[in-house]
């Protein structure tokens, strides 16, 4: 799915304006903007990088290039639209890593990976 | 300084003595008295000498422990600008990022933690749950870790009622020691399936990112479906789609009707042209009768209305075709 993306959009270009202008060009109906914060937000569910993994998405140089133009979702002003910040920029600076990703294909990292998260939510506030 | 004086006195009491005694010889010399006299007033210059003496000693003293203070201070003001100066390097500067930095705008803030509340942070169900299930979990000899865990599983919600924490107190520690709290716990927790009731979001999971059917039913999903069906979801909007097909519609239907319209009007059109042609003809008709008629009375001679009656004859077959129209009209009317 994603791949299609990164065929239509150029990755040198800037990310795509806040809000999206009405004479963008639509995907299905949506925006650059919306198509790529879903994906990015898709990012942060543990199974789904497991599912691109298999998909062989991820050693896919195009690919890789896409999840590092992704980048800009870490900075303002898209900051503030991610709905689960916590994960999902956790996979995205993870998934800049060659290693995680040929390690996410394991089951096991991917249960840690949802071990862990599902703890942090929970543990998060309660720190001093 | 001792010396000093001592000699005076002995001089004195030396003077002092051979005085007495060539007194007590009843034999005074002068030159005694007068001896005793500078005995006398050497002791008292020297006297005087040792209280500048005594007096300068003093001094000593105290300039020596105006001294100390001032060297003691000297060195605590040495110390403590050595701590300063140490504490000044050792404090921890403020170290600006050298990325751009962003303004905050309180409300966005508030905002955005407001929309993330749902989704970063499982509901306080679960976590009072949690909470409990850690506390049982706590084993009960070991007081300290417990005392170490209570508060941060009661903290994080103040709103939180002890009841689900004393709910699973009995089955999670049967041995407890005291039975009143366990019968006071049995008599304020409710049953499972009624506090079901109260509580809808107690069976519920937390995720803390998008789930499957989420992503499933999102725009990138909807685009591949696009992509299966052959369509290039470039530029391609459903919605829009829709709309279109829609307006596309409407506008063959209002064509049809404007269609259905012009029939009609061109039928209306038609039918008044025939009535009136039907109306000219009839006046024809009457013109052509009432000459006629006027030409067989100026006539009066029988013989030649059979001559005309050829003329006659043809209003008689018009009149004959105008009732087939007339019906073919009517037909129309009826349609």
């Amino acid at each position: 799915m994603a791949s299609d993306a990164t065929r239509d959009v150029s990755m040198g270009s800037s990310p795509p304006p806040v809000p999206a202008s009405d004479d963008e060009p639509k995907y299905g109906g949506y925006s650059r903007f919306e198509i790529e914060l879903e994906f990015v937000q898709s990012l942060a569910n543990p199974y789904y990088l497991n599912h691109l993994a298999s998909q062989k998405l991820l050693t896919q140089p195009a690919f890789i290039a896409y999840l590092a133009y992704l980048q800009y979702w870490s900075k303002p002003p898209y900051l503030k639209y991610l709905t689960y910040p916590g994960p999902t920029l956790r996979h995205l600076e993870l998934l800049q890593q060659e290693r995680f990703r040929q390690d996410i294909m394991s089951p096991d990292l991917v249960q840690r990976l949802v071990e862990d998260e599902m703890k942090a939510s929970v543990q998060w506030h309660r720190e001093p | 300084m001792d010396t000093y004086i001592d000699n005076r006195f002995e001089r004195l009491e030396k003077a002092l003595a051979n005085l007495i005694d060539s007194v007590t010889k009843y034999h005074p010399s002068t030159v005694q008295a007068e001896e005793l006299k500078t005995a006398d007033d050497e002791l008292c210059k020297g006297l005087e000498e040792v209280q500048t003496h005594q007096n300068n000693h003093l001094k000593i003293q105290q300039l020596r422990q105006l001294s100390t203070s001032l060297d003691s201070q000297i060195r605590e003001t040495l110390t403590s600008l050595a701590t300063t100066r140490k504490d000044i390097v050792t404090t921890q500067v403020t170290v600006y990022p050298s990325e751009p930095n962003y303004p905050i705008v309180y409300e966005e803030l508030l905002s955005y933690a407001r929309r993330i509340s749902k989704t970063s942070m499982p509901p306080s169900a679960i976590l009072n749950a949690l909470a409990s299930t850690q506390e049982s979990q706590t084993p009960l000899p070991d007081s300290q870790t417990q005392a170490g865990m209570t508060p941060s599983a009661q903290t994080p919600n103040p709103t939180q009622s002890p009841a689900p924490v004393n709910g699973v107190l009995p089955s999670g520690l049967p041995d407890l020691s005291s039975t009143q709290q366990t019968q006071t716990s049995q008599l304020t927790s409710l049953p499972e399936n009624m506090s079901q009731f109260l509580n809808p979001l107690s069976g519920q999971l937390f995720f803390p990112w998008p789930l499957e059917d989420k992503i499933r039913s999102g725009a990138l999903a909807s685009n591949q479906i696009l992509l299966e069906q052959g369509i290039d979801p470039k530029g391609y909007d459903p919605v829009a789609e829709e709309e279109r097909k829609a307006k596309e519609e409407e506008e063959r239907k209002e064509k049809e009707e404007k269609e259905k319209q012009e029939r009609a009007e061109r039928e209306r059109q038609r039918r008044e042209e025939l009535e009136r042609l039907r109306k000219e003809d009839l006046l024809r008709r009457e013109k052509e009768q009432a000459a006629f008629r006027r030409a067989s009375t100026a006539a009066g001679i029988s013989g030649d209305a059979a001559v005309n009656a050829p003329p006659s004859a043809r209003p008689e077959k018009k009149q004959f075709q105008f009732t087939n129209l007339d019906d073919l009209d009517d037909d129309d009317d009826e349609d």
